[in-house]
């Protein structure tokens, strides 16, 4: 029952898109992914979220963990493209006055 | 209660031992693993399933599904009683299926296979739902007290801790009851635990101090819970926490 994630070179950064379901087991290996991007020499990073079905509050929590350990290092995430309950639960947490969300 | 027929017993991912006892033990009709017959099943006992039989186990029949633990049988051991006029179903889980398993899709689903409910609203609910588990799960079960004063750190600490209390704590061998009642258009989830309770007071309280946003991790999965319900409350000093859907 844990995400799967496929990360990408971009233009300009660096991509995480992430799969399924995304809850607290998932801690461990996101925390993982969130270090190993910031020893990348990118500026910042995107978060793709578009094929995610289901986040929680823990997930939530992880989204926000990436977004200070950026802040620390001086680099910026963006979250891109939720959907459905998704969306809902970003809006509900009102995440857009804490990330820059694109469709 | 009045003398109903026996339940008819499906296990799923058990060995055919555990049936066969259960059917003796509980009075029921156990159908053989795997049996294609008029007899739906209406109480389903749970081994080792993977997440999309999971998730789709729960039929317009069925009134129970319970995770099969010899340590620790559900419905001590009793046999699920069959409350006819009631439509819904009962669900219940070890603490550790909470963090493993997909229980509240399962519900969802399950709900969905009974009444019209628009996709929106249906994953309201089983966020709702899920969050309930999460909360009776690591707060009542495992004991975690509130992380309300600490910082992001809370998470790491939260799932260090969670490592060790699942591989050897008492917590691991609770249960999380869930009840599912349908009344015409309002769904009623009630999610209970057998832990201590909590200051429930309080906890409202601080769920309404808080600022606006979910930057700080104390009570996110109840905002989101209370966002999502149309109506939340806690009964049992905290140990029940009952979510409605619909007026």
């Amino acid at each position: 029952m844990t995400m799967q994630v496929e990360q990408k070179e971009a233009e300009g950064g660096f991509e995480l898109i992430l799969s399924g379901r995304f809850t607290f087991t998932d801690y461990p290996a996101f925390r993982r992914l969130v270090s190993d991007i910031l020893e990348r020499p990118v500026s910042g990073y995107v978060i793709d979220l578009e094929k995610v079905e289901f986040i929680d509050s823990a997930g939530l929590g992880m989204l926000l963990l990436a977004r200070d350990e950026a802040d620390r290092k001086g680099r910026s995430v963006e979250l891109r493209g939720p959907q459905g309950q998704v969306k809902r639960v970003l809006n509900v947490a009102r995440f857009g006055t804490l990330f820059t969300i694109r469709g | 209660m009045c003398a109903t027929a026996v339940p008819v017993i499906a296990t799923l991912g058990l060995p055919a031992a555990i049936g066969a006892r259960v059917s003796s033990d509980w009075g029921g009709t156990v159908l053989p693993a795997g049996s294609r017959t008029d007899s739906a099943p209406e109480v389903l006992l749970i081994g080792d399933v993977d997440d999309d039989a999971l998730v789709h186990c729960v039929r317009p029949e069925t009134i129970a599904v319970l995770q099969w633990d010899e340590e620790v049988p559900p419905e001590g051991g009793r046999g699920p009683t069959p409350t006819s006029g009631v439509a819904g179903f009962r669900v219940s889980v070890l603490t550790e299926t909470v963090f493993e398993k997909p229980v509240a899709s399962m519900i969802r689903h399950g709900l969905q296979a009974r009444i019209e409910l628009d996709d929106d609203r249906a994953y309201d609910l089983e966020t709702a739902v899920h969050e309930a588990l999460v909360n009776g799960a690591l707060h009542g079960n495992l004991g975690f007290g509130s992380v309300a004063e600490q910082d992001q750190e809370a998470l790491a600490w939260l799932h260090e801790r969670l490592t060790e209390l699942l591989a050897d704590g008492a917590g691991k061998r609770k249960r999380i009851e869930v009840d599912i009642l349908i009344d015409g258009g309002t769904v009623s989830v009630t999610v209970s635990d057998a832990g201590q309770g909590f200051d429930v007071q309080a906890t409202l309280e601080r769920l309404r101090a808080k600022p606006a946003d979910a930057s700080q991790p104390a009570g996110r999965g109840l905002l989101i819970m209370n966002s999502m319900a149309d109506d939340l409350s806690f009964r049992k000093g905290g140990r029940l926490v009952a979510i409605r859907f619909g007026s």
